[in-house]
């Protein structure tokens, strides 16, 4: 895959060159709020409940769980003029819910923020997924780049119109995380430009979890838009590289606009997406 | 917007260039008839004759550059061209001539010039007491009396002389211990000149330009040491023969071959080896070099066991005839390719290729024309093998050049140079294939073509014993041609800004043109004009001044610091401008103690045109729109360059020190749109405040002598996070701005030591960053692979110290 031209390069450097940690002084920027959110139709499901994770940036080492962003106004109203009024949860603060929204495909839903004073908003659509057909396990040995363990793979089928963009999200035992490595923005988002209407078998959705026998693996696959998909590629990006053969780090703009004050632009995404879950236990 | 410039003219179609070439072409022809025809009368009517011939070097036959020839009775002289000829008319009479060229013993000859006389010179290497050695061989006040400034003249003894990475030394290496000339990073053979970026360096080897002089990602150029007879690099006051390249051109001369008896040289290193075959095919009338290196794979790859390779090789060959006194045929040809491989998953190898044959032809005495006829190829090539998925992608760039150079030598205060070129482009971005019957579809980027015709005049002027002035104008073109589909967009704006996000978009495609084979799309012109002024203060110091305009049509798409492989060279067009550049340098050179030292300072402004950038997370490598990717600014560079030299004496050498700054400004491309770093002039990502560079070399005696370097340059702009947030699983470090921050400061010091021994070879030891400095190549930050909310700075450092062995030897 096109994945490995680009993992590879960064590698160059390594050869001779030794890495190390070290202690750096960085200029603070001004505070600005964050916006994880999505609205959500899973399929062969009924759900009402969304949520909205409000944050703020912190000092680069600062080391501690992003602040959350209390105290904000939400809320989502679709194209019909329904506005549902998102509260702060009591156990966690910044992350904002309802219960009563049950998404739609092809609704665009329109998120509102006020948070100090000033008024934020973003747009989505929410677009249809493809079902995952199969999800199965296959044990893969040691290789270059890959520790030895069990994978998960799925296999579905793209539609026939292109212009689809997929996000995946793996869970091992209800727990994800992720390293980014160069690989990552090929393997976690996709578009279907190398796959249009065929039938996809054996995507790892994320490679780098090994699995054993009775951990619970759970595979999430969301369509976004495309302005998704560029937004996370450029974020996998970044995320790893800055060296002199990288491109030079970027203002990562996701889709919302602080319309008192467009200097204190926010950071992060509001998306709207139908998911197609599966899930499997690792024998 | 169209250029600031008056002289700049943008035309439908190619005819009026067309059109200017073509009457240039009968102008040339008119031009020599003429001069013929008045040289011949002048002489006899004025009473003068010429004196010419060539120089060469008598043990090996090998033409001198720049050698002198000085009339001691008129107080003038002149100097030898790149092919060894001089030319001097003078007043009928009887001189004494003296024929110098340093390291070598003075040729005097009584001339009786009452006819045009002949004189081909042979000179013979003096060998001088250890005190008097001199490391260089340009004369001894070249760099007061010569008109030539921000000009650097290597020889290979220079080059030799200076310790280098690995104990093996290198052309580029070498230069960037010079003023004005600085490098992105450690192991890069990319090099800076004065602010700008490495695309804008003309690299000529024999007149063949090399797209990519780097092997090994670097860490060596592809000019082979044992090949090369001489090397020049103009920062400035670039003459009206040389074009296409915005900030310099290195011309890298290759030796003929020794045509009076068969010698092999070569050596035996840590990292690679060479072995360098020359002779006589006619014993003083033809002869041959060929020369190749290679290097081990082996000692790259600790980390990675089996079949993994990272080897690259090289080969020169050159042959030349001396068809008669007038005719002289040279066939050169290099052929260069890395290649690096792990395991069976994947494969990358690149290289150049460079054919040149050139024709020397003397009208008359006063007339030497050269015609050289020259092919360049520079390809990569990359195989993914992994199961499934292989394929292979392959990208080139192909050229041929006609090139016609004529100088008239009309008399020792006046020379005229003129000529022609024509360079036929193709370019291939990409194209890839599946290997192996793997699913991936076949898909090929537009190949792309372009014509570059060319064409100059430029006069050296002798005002009188203080002022000397050269001139000369440059027409340059480009026209692209088809065979290709060019898409327009909506409202003709391939890239879209919205205001509201803060982002770039891609504009849409309304339509698409396609031009036949041949078919203009779109066609530009400039006028370069080229000045150069020398005023001698005394003997020993002088003021030069220089003005030059260039224009660049070919463009290094890369959106990093340092250049990388699957960069790819894209031609000007329909969306794409020529980059144009206006550089003014004023300097003062003055010399000590008989030239024994040199010192100068020069100062330069640069002003740049049409520069790119690229909008953030742009999509370069495998992508048939670039427009939609592409952000248009402009640049300046601005310095002052001190230097001092001493040329002789058992303790020599130099210390360069640069202090300058190189900018570049991108604004919006509509009102709402703030532009990069809210449309500010940023630093451009190899822009060094401080470059200072202080090499030295100390011969004890006969058989030791020993070189040592101390670099200290300010660290490159980078982009450090102001902040960090959390988003989808990951900690996000938050940027704002571009390049407003530095790494470190580098230095380091080298030693080296030779062990010469005539009979037997000599040693080279050799300690690359004698004091272990850990240099930061990048700082990057990232999460910790263990905790992955407690975030880290990583500093990358490519070379610790690093010791090597080299054996020399020569039959």
């Amino acid at each position: 895959m096109k994945s490995k031209i680009f993992i590879l390069l960064p590698i160059i450097w390594i050869f001779w060159s030794c890495q190390e940690v070290i202690q750096i002084d960085l200029n603070e920027g001004p505070q600005r709020l964050v916006v994880e959110g999505r609205i959500e139709k899973i399929k062969g499901q009924v759900n009402g409940n969304q949520k909205i994770r409000l944050t703020t940036t912190g000092n680069y080492f600062s080391n501690q769980p992003a602040p959350p962003a209390s105290d904000a106004f939400v809320t989502v109203s679709d194209e019909q003029g329904n506005i549902f009024s998102f509260i702060e949860s009591g156990q966690e603060p910044g992350v904002y819910e309802v219960n009563d929204l049950f998404a739609e495909t092809g609704q665009t839903y329109t998120l509102r923020i006020d948070y100090r004073g000033e008024i934020y908003e973003a747009r989505e659509i929410l677009l249809p997924v493809a079902d995952i057909d199969s999800i199965y396990q296959e044990f893969k040995s040691e290789t270059l780049f890959d520790e030895a363990g069990i994978r998960i793979k799925i296999d579905f089928t793209d539609p026939p119109q292109p212009g689809n963009y997929y996000y995946w999200e793996q869970f091992r035992d209800d727990e994800i995380f992720i390293n980014p490595n160069p690989g990552t923005k090929w393997t976690l988002v996709s578009s279907d430009e190398f796959f249009n209407g065929l039938k996809v078998v054996g995507r790892e959705p994320n490679n780098d979890m090994a699995f054993e026998p009775g951990q619970r693996a759970k595979v999430r696959q969301y369509a976004i838009s495309d302005q998704l998909y560029n937004y996370m590629f450029l974020l996998y990006d970044q995320a790893t590289g800055g060296g002199p053969t990288d491109a030079p780090p970027a203002t990562l703009r996701g889709n919302i606009q602080n319309i008192s004050n467009p200097d204190n632009y926010p950071l992060g995404y509001f998306g709207a997406s139908e998911v197609s879950e599966a899930e499997l236990l690792v024998r | 917007m169209s250029d600031s410039s008056v002289l700049a003219l943008e035309l439908n179609e190619g005819k009026t260039m067309q059109k200017i070439y073509r009457d240039f072409k009968i102008l040339s022809v008119l031009m020599i008839a003429l001069l013929l025809y008045s040289g011949a009368r002048a002489n006899s009517a004025a009473g003068q004759a010429t004196l010419s011939g060539y120089i060469r070097e008598a043990s090996s036959g090998e033409e001198l550059i720049g050698a002198n020839i000085v009339v001691e009775d008129l107080n003038t002289g002149a100097t030898s061209n790149v092919y060894g000829f001089y030319s001097l008319t003078l007043p009928q009479g009887q001189y004494t001539v003296s024929f110098m060229y340093i390291g070598y013993e003075t040729l005097q000859k009584q001339i009786d010039l009452t006819k045009n006389v002949n004189l081909n010179v042979a000179l013979s290497e003096s060998y001088l007491e250890m005190e008097t050695i001199i490391t260089t061989a340009t004369r001894a006040d070249e760099n007061v009396r010569s008109i030539e400034m921000s000009v650097a003249k290597l020889d290979v003894q220079a080059i030799r002389r200076v310790p280098a990475v690995l104990g093996e030394v290198d052309v580029i290496k070498t230069i960037q211990l010079l003023p004005g000339v600085s490098s992105v990073g450690e192991g890069s053979t990319s090099f800076n000149v004065r602010g700008g970026s490495s695309d804008q360096n003309l690299v000529l080897l024999d007149e063949s330009p090399i797209y990519n002089a780097a092997h090994l990602f670097g860490f060596f150029s592809v000019f082979n040491a044992d090949a090369t007879k001489d090397v020049k690099l103009y920062k400035a006051g670039i003459p009206a023969n040389y074009g296409g390249r915005l900030s310099s051109v290195l011309d890298v001369r290759q030796r003929e071959g020794n045509n009076q008896a068969f010698k092999a040289s070569g050596g035996l290193g840590l990292i690679f080896s060479r072995l360098t075959l020359e002779g006589p095919i006619q014993r003083g009338k033809s002869s041959f070099i060929i020369a190749g290196r290679r290097s081990y794979g082996d000692i790259f790859l600790p980390l990675f066991n089996n079949n993994s390779t990272a080897y690259f090789y090289d080969l020169n060959f050159k042959a030349n005839y001396i068809a008669s006194d007038r005719n002289r045929i040279f066939l050169s040809a290099y052929f260069g390719r890395d290649r690096f491989a792990i395991d069976d998953v994947f494969g990358n190898g690149w290289g150049n290729a460079a054919f040149t044959l050139r024709w020397n032809h003397l009208f008359s005495d006063r007339l030497f024309s050269n015609l050289s006829a020259i092919y360049s190829r520079y390809d990569y090539q990359l195989n993914i093998l992994a199961d499934g998925s292989a394929f292979t992608w392959n990208s080139n760039i192909k050229n041929a050049h006609l090139k016609y150079d004529l100088t008239y030598f009309w008399n020792d205060k006046n020379t005229i140079d003129f000529g022609l070129g024509l360079i036929d482009y193709q370019f291939a971005p990409g194209r890839i294939d599946p290997l192996k019957n793997s699913a991936v579809t076949s898909r090929s980027l537009n190949e792309k073509y372009a014509l570059e015709p060319s064409a100059y005049i430029n006069y050296d002027q002798k005002i009188n014993q203080r002022l000397s002035l050269q001139y000369g104008l440059r027409f340059s073109s480009f026209l692209r041609t088809g065979q290709q589909t060019i898409y327009s967009y909506i409202n003709d704006t391939p890239i879209l800004y919205n205001e509201n996000l803060g982002i770039y978009q891609r504009g849409l495609i309304s339509d698409s043109t396609y031009y036949r084979s041949n078919e203009i799309i779109k066609s530009f012109f400039g006028i370069e004009p080229r000045f150069s002024m020398r005023y001698a203060i005394t003997e020993e110091q002088s003021v030069k001044f220089s003005y030059n305009r260039t224009r660049q049509y070919i463009h290094l798409i890369s959106n990093t610091a340092s250049p990388s492989p699957v960069d790819v060279w894209t031609p000007s067009g329909k969306y794409i401008q020529p980059q144009v550049a206006d550089q003014f340098a004023l300097g003062y050179f003055r010399n000590f103690i008989e030239n024994t030292y040199e010192t100068s300072v020069e100062v330069y402004y640069k002003a740049l045109q049409n520069q790119l950038d690229y909008i953030p997370g742009a999509n370069l490598v495998i992508n048939n729109t670039l427009e939609t990717e592409i952000l248009r600014g402009s640049g300046r560079a601005y310095g002052i360059e001190l230097y001092a030299k001493k040329r002789s004496g058992a303790l020599n050498g130099w210390i360069s020190y640069t202090l300058s700054r190189s900018e570049r400004l991108v604004k919006g491309i509509n009102p709402l749109d703030p532009g990069i770093n809210k449309g500010r002039y940023y630093p451009s990502s190899f822009d060094k405040t401080h470059d200072l560079s202080i090499s030295g070399t100390y011969d004890l005696n006969k058989h030791w002598s020993f070189s040592s370097n101390f670099i200290y340059t300010s660290g490159r702009p980078v982009n450090f996070p102001e902040s960090r947030y959390e988003f989808a699983h990951l900690v996000i470090a938050h940027y704002d701005g571009r390049n407003q921050e530095r790494l470190p400061a580098y230095h380091r010091l080298d030693i080296s030591a030779t062990l010469h021994n005539k009979w037997r070879g000599d040693w080279v030891f050799s300690l690359y960053n004698v004091y272990n400095r850990m240099n930061a190549t990048s700082i990057t930050f990232r999460q910790n692979a263990d905790n992955p909310r407690i975030t880290e700075a990583v500093r990358t450092t490519i070379f610790g110290i690093v010791p090597s062995i080299t054996y020399n030897f020569k039959f």
